[in-house]
């Protein structure tokens, strides 16, 4: 019985797979066959390694990690899919990116990205998306973004009112937070003032600066940034 | 008239008790339990470890340092850095994998003064309600 395995359509993962398979353990030979005889002088060609390396790096489809906004369950999805359902909750989960730009006064949830564009504001009402980019008013409701929410220079907002896992603040944005607030990553290019602690890493930009308290395992400042801070940074592993 | 291209090194096999000072270049890879006053650059090595104060015009930190650093110029903190104390420049650089403990008052953009207090502690809010509390993580409590 043979093993070998006879495919009329190769589709994205096969050849990702087949890459895979040669490059850990080289080209198939029959057993009979005589090893191949090097010339003396001959070296493989990088080329045959390179286009592996870049077939096996961009074949492989994206996987999207996604927040269920009607249960609160986390799974993945891998690459593009037409309708999104929740495996715990069997709900159909909305997709799509909005922008909002005028006066919003209803709750949005999708999984995808919301913008709070410069015109919008919100008055009342739920935004929860993946990532949710604010540069426009909020008046009321909550913002909740199940990853990254960037904080640009017109936006207007009651800090208490937002929710994320990573902080961005936008160049030219200030943006002061009361309490202690809990982030993953934050990144700061614009001013970041508060008290934080970060389970991730913080980066002060060039140009950006971070003032108050941090508490986190990594800290990154690119020369130009401005730090003026009670600084706990303990790499894990370290006392 | 000292050479403005000589750099004194203090090796890692060497242990001061006591405060430096020069105007020229500074390297130390050994121990110095005092201060370092230094007109010129610095370099904390890897192995270096210093109990005291530095005054230096700019300085890379590579090694442990248990003081305050002031620097007219720059601190250039590299990923194996463990600074215990305060930090006052006009730049800085750090690199992931520090650790510091400490206050830093550092505006590139505003006058830094090297006397300059460091930032004085953000005000503790009246402790948050449970709602409040869990800001920035409630929405993944159910992970």
């Amino acid at each position: 019985m043979s093993a070998l395995r006879k495919s009329t359509e190769v589709d994205s993962l096969s050849l990702v797979r087949a890459v895979r398979h040669a490059r850990t353990t080289g080209p198939d030979t029959p057993p009979s066959a005589p090893p191949p005889e090097k010339p003396p002088d001959s070296t493989p060609p990088p080329e045959s390694k390179e286009r592996a390396a870049r077939i096996g790096r961009t074949a492989l489809p994206p996987k999207n990690e996604i927040f269920c906004y009607e249960c609160g369950y986390s799974f993945q999805a891998t690459g593009r899919v037409h309708a999104l359902l929740c495996p715990k909750c069997k709900k159909t989960l909305d997709q799509a990116d909005y922008t909002i730009d005028a006066e919003c006064a209803e709750s949005v949830r999708t999984t995808g990205n919301i913008r709070l564009a410069a015109g919008g504001v919100l008055k009342s009402g739920a935004l929860i998306a993946r990532d949710i980019v604010l540069a426009g008013r909020i008046e009321g409701g909550t913002v909740k973004a199940t990853r990254r929410i960037e904080i640009e220079p017109a936006a207007v907002y009651d800090p208490d009112l937002l929710a994320a896992q990573d902080l961005t603040v936008a160049a030219g944005a200030e943006c002061r937070f009361k309490g202690k607030r809990l982030f993953r990553h934050i990144d700061v290019r614009g001013v970041l003032d508060g008290h934080f602690a970060a389970s991730g890493g913080v980066t002060v930009h060039a140009g950006g600066h971070l003032k108050g308290r941090l508490q986190g395992p990594h800290l990154v400042v690119e020369e130009g940034g401005g730090l003026t801070a009670e600084l706990e940074i303990t790499p894990p592993g370290t006392k | 008239m000292p050479n403005e291209n000589s750099q004194t090194i203090i090796s890692s096999d060497v242990q001061i008790t006591g405060t430096i000072k020069s105007t020229g270049p500074v390297r130390i890879d050994g121990k110095l339990e005092g201060d370092l006053v230094c007109a010129a650059d610095a370099v904390i090595g890897r192995s270096a470890v210093i109990k005291g104060g530095l005054q230096v015009n700019s300085v890379v930190i590579e090694g442990t340092i248990q003081g305050n650093i002031t620097a007219k110029d720059k601190i250039d903190m590299k990923s194996t850095a463990k600074v215990h104390g305060d930090i006052s420049a006009k730049r800085l650089a750090v690199e992931d994998g520090v650790t510091f403990i400490g206050r830093s008052e550092v505006n590139p953009t505003g006058s830094a003064s090297a006397s300059a207090p460091a930032a004085a502690p953000v005000s503790e809010t009246p402790p948050a309600s449970p709602a409040q509390d869990n800001k920035g993580g409630g929405l993944f409590g159910r992970r």
